[in-house]
């Protein structure tokens, strides 16, 4: 296993946010965790990232330990984030968020070979480096959220929620950026509420319940699950 | 009134509101960043002026000596408060980090009462003569100050474009996201009480030949920097460098004319964009706890 | 029946303290007697300041309201020939209606704002204070006339103690009717989260400001009292120093302790600083370590320390559970700020 989480436990003040929450990532796989609104799974990528402390349980990466290391620590590893409603810093340039996202990099080089990466990869960023974060659609803040997590050269990259507020073309689109991430050899957990694509994209899937593990399975043979259909395929596109 | 003598109280209030824009700049930035209230912010910059004398005065070196010597010296001091004190409260959240900088504000004042005393300090000013332009006679002592500053401005400007300037930007607006970068908070925080303090240093360093240096300046330039930041919008850095001219300008003019009812003029002003504007003069402050 | 509940409830301890504050004048000459009566000047100050902490709102123009009531009192006495009693609900309402002026601009902008623009308040106050020849002066007011009662000329420091008694047991009367009433609830609620508060309809900018008046109130009546043992009025008694001694107050006696925190807070700085009379110039100096030593090392003041220490075997003497009170969370953690993670590394 890459990235392993062993019986979880998460408190914000006197709540319980996780109760004993266990999943495996396996090297190269796409994972998904679905679920209902406080399931709990901003609060199982928080903690993963180092930026919410558990109250008890392990989490494992490569071999070891990780879950008493500062954020920055484990970015340094190999763990980067692109976090709930892509969150980039407004104030500044496209170009110096990818410079954040790219800060354990030493050298100047490195970064503008990366920069170059981004924009082979996501070739509508190019003329937009320069121009506030702030000015961008939906659309182009995802995908800049995307390539500051990429910009660290990370091995897992934590997603949540990276359809959320976008337009169904563009929700295609953010699926193929998640695939050919995967296909770049990084391996992904992705947080989702619309759990058809995230079905459709994953290899294995999580199901929480109010800060629960209580359903996990291969991802083909969940989406065929009548409990997962009912509460989580019904109705949505 | 003459044009000579507005000439004159123009460039006194640029003198003054160059100053409080370096102190106002620092406080503001250790205020979005780390989110602390920096009450010994003012103890800086009358260290800063009393390290000059030092050099200057005292040692004999060279003036510009002075001020790299009181620019270093702040910086020094400042990343010490951060991790002997700042660090250890910041934990109990915003009330606490504020006080523990009043406290310390209090140690460092009282010590320089009894270091100093009452009396002034003067370094010997580094140009005395006045500068004639067109039939106008200014200070060019006041000019230097003033030329001084921009370069700081100027540098300050260079330095929030690095990386960790960048970094520094980022922390102010979202610290968990910033830390989710690879970001390492503590060294943001320690660098920006650095950058902060120094600022404080340099301005105390630059201000001393013309005004002298007492023992009771900090606490003054604190005040004044507190009314800048809220002419200029919590949290906004281009929103206090613009202030800052505002009130050092008003503030000179008014004492023209009042004189010691200066303070309400500018309590006057303060109201009415608090009234009418409330984010300040630019109008778009950085989030800030406790709204 | 009746003493049984007293002991059971954690306030058992305010009959000795009671008792002993009576009996006070009977132990000390007229010197030390000035010392307490100073004493309960600063905890009627910090019981203000303390108020509006509970709304999420740090004041730093707590001197500047006393100033109020003072020079309100004083001019009156002085200009008008007025009697000291007739002053007290004038001083109230001036510095209500002041307030009202001031902070229905600064209230509304948040606590950050409220704060600055408070200290800029005091510093053009006092300024006003200083330099109006009406008012006397840097160098303060004439001579004030005495305080009567009657044909009784109020000058023996017993009397003007009780006085000073009475007005402190005032104070916390109302203080409590007012933290147990619906208000104060709001209050609370409004000191423990502003989103919570107002997605619970609870009009932040109203409760605010009406707590800030009533702190108003208090100070002004604190200040008139003031005008009771000073011979004359000094407009840098009412400085911005004095407002920052009261936050120490404050947080020394323990910040979440609305009654006894601030009393013990004052109580303690000032004897400490009248015990190092022989070497004023350390004084502000020990004082501002004593208040970084307790910030770091006991957060909740000294009362959080002897209750978390003391108390809790008493309390388990006489069985009855006493948990530590809680900062108000909007000025314990920043609102844009999670919680404890980032910074604690390094
Ligand atoms: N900062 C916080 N402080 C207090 N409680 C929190 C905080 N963040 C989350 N919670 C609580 O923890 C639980 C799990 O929240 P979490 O954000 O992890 O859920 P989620 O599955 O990501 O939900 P969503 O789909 O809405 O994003 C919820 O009950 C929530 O109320
Ligand atoms: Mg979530």
């Amino acid at each position: 296993m890459l990235l392993q989480v062993k019986d979880l436990w998460v408190h914000y003040g006197r709540a319980e946010a996780l109760k004993g929450v266990s999943i495996d990532v396996p090297e190269g796989s796409i994972v998904t965790l679905l679920g209902a609104n406080g399931a709990g799974k901003t609060t199982t990528l928080r903690t993963i990232s180092g930026v919410k402390r558990a109250t008890s349980g392990e989490i494992w990466f490569e071999g070891s330990r990780i879950d008493s290391l500062p954020p920055h620590e484990i970015v340094r590893r190999g763990i980067a984030q692109v976090p709930e409603g892509r969150q980039l810093f407004l104030s500044l340039t496209v170009k110096q968020n990818l410079l954040m996202g790219a800060f354990l990099l030493k050298k100047k080089s490195e970064f503008m070979h990366k920069v170059e990466e981004m924009t082979e990869h996501f070739p509508n960023l190019k003329e937009r480096l320069g121009n506030r974060a702030s000015d961008l659609s939906g659309g182009e803040q995802q995908m800049v959220a995307v390539a500051r997590a990429l910009m660290s050269n990370p091995r897992v990259l934590l997603m949540d929620e990276p359809s959320l507020g976008l337009s169904p073309i563009m929700v295609k689109e953010v699926a193929e950026i998640i695939k050919s991430v995967n296909s770049m050899g990084v391996t992904v957990v992705l947080v989702e509420q619309n759990a058809r694509m995230a079905l459709r994209l994953a290899d294995t899937a999580y199901v929480l319940e109010v800060g629960r593990v209580v359903l996990s399975d291969r991802a083909g043979a969940l989406a065929q699950d009548e409990r997962v259909k009912a509460a989580y395929l019904g109705g949505r596109c | 009134m003459t044009l000579q003598l507005f000439l004159q109280i123009l460039v006194n209030g640029l003198m003054i509101g160059a100053i409080y824009a370096l102190v106002a700049s620092g406080f503001t930035l250790i205020l979005g960043v780390l989110q602390v209230f920096n009450f010994a912010q003012g103890q800086f910059y009358m260290l800063g002026a009393f390290a000059t004398y030092a050099v200057a005065s005292v040692l004999g070196a060279p003036y510009v000596v002075a001020i790299l010597a009181a620019l270093a010296a702040m910086a020094l001091l400042g990343i010490l408060v951060y991790f002997s004190i700042i660090k250890w409260t910041l934990r109990y959240g915003f009330f606490h980090t504020m006080l523990a900088t009043v406290a310390f504000g209090t140690i460092v004042g009282q010590a320089a009462v009894l270091k100093f005393g009452y009396s002034t300090a003067v370094v010997a000013a580094v140009v005395d003569k006045t500068l004639a332009l067109g039939g106008v006679s200014l200070n060019s002592g006041k000019l230097l100050v003033l030329a001084g500053a921009l370069v700081v401005m100027g540098l300050l400007y260079w330095f929030m474009r690095t990386k960790i300037g960048v970094a520094m930007q980022a922390c102010a607006e979202n610290r968990e996201v910033a830390c989710l970068q690879g970001i390492n908070a503590g060294k943001v925080f320690w660098v920006t009480m650095a950058v902060g303090c120094a600022l404080c240093g340099v301005a105390g360093a630059l201000v001393v030949p013309v005004l002298s240096a007492s023992t009771n300046m900090g606490q003054l330039i604190f005040l004044k920097a507190i009314i800048v930041v809220l002419v200029g919008g919590t949290g906004s850095m281009a929103g206090a460098l613009l202030a800052a001219f505002l009130v050092g300008i008003v503030e000179s003019f008014a004492f023209q004319y009042v004189e010691s009812f200066a303070p309400l003029v500018i309590f006057a002003l303060v109201a009415i964009l608090i009234y009418f504007r409330p984010g300040g003069l630019l109008g778009k402050p950085l989030p800030i706890p406790g709204q | 029946m009746r003493r049984a509940m007293l002991f059971k409830s954690n306030k058992w301890w305010l009959i000795p303290a009671f008792l002993l504050a009576v009996a006070l004048p009977f132990f000390v000459g007229a010197y030390r007697l000035q010392i307490f009566i100073f004493v309960i000047t600063y905890s009627l100050l910090a019981l203000a300041f303390q108020l509006t902490m509970r709304v999420g709102l740090p004041r730093f123009d707590v001197a500047a309201w006393w100033g109020v009531g003072a020079y309100t009192s004083g001019m009156l006495m002085l200009k008008a020939n007025m009697s000291f009693w007739l002053t007290l609900p004038i001083s109230v309402l001036v510095s209500v209606v002041l307030g009202f002026a001031v902070f229905s601009v600064s209230v509304r902008r948040g606590m950050m704002v409220f704060m600055m623009f408070g200290m800029v308040f005091a510093l053009a106050l006092q300024q006003v204070f200083g330099s109006v020849k009406f008012f006397g002066g840097w160098g303060g007011t004439p001579q004030l006339p005495p305080v009567t009662i009657g044909s009784y000329v109020l000058n023996d420091k017993m009397w003007i103690y009780y006085l000073g008694m009475a007005l402190l047991i005032f104070n916390l009367g109302v203080y409590q009717l007012l933290y147990k009433s619906r208000i104060g609830r709001a209050w609370s609620a409004i000191g423990s989260g502003l989103r919570l508060a107002s997605s619970l309809g609870v009009n932040v900018v109203g409760y605010r400001l009406a707590n800030v008046l009533v702190g108003n109130a208090f100070l002004a009546l604190a200040g008139s009292f003031s005008v009771v043992y000073q011979a004359m009025i000094i407009p840098t008694t009412y400085g911005f120093q004095q407002s920052i001694y009261v936050m120490m107050y404050v947080v020394i006696g323990g910040l979440g302790f609305a009654m006894a925190g601030p009393i013990v807070g004052a109580l303690v700085l000032t004897l400490i600083s009248e015990s190092m009379r022989a070497a004023q110039q350390y004084q502000p100096i020990v004082t501002g370590v004593i208040t970084v030593l307790i910030i770091m090392f006991a957060p909740w003041g000294l009362l959080g320390v002897l209750r978390s220490r003391v108390v809790s075997v008493l309390q388990r003497l006489l069985s009855s559970r006493a948990a530590l009170p809680d900062i108000p969370s909007s000025l314990g953690s920043p609102a844009s700020v999670t919680a404890e993670e980032p910074g604690k590394d390094a």
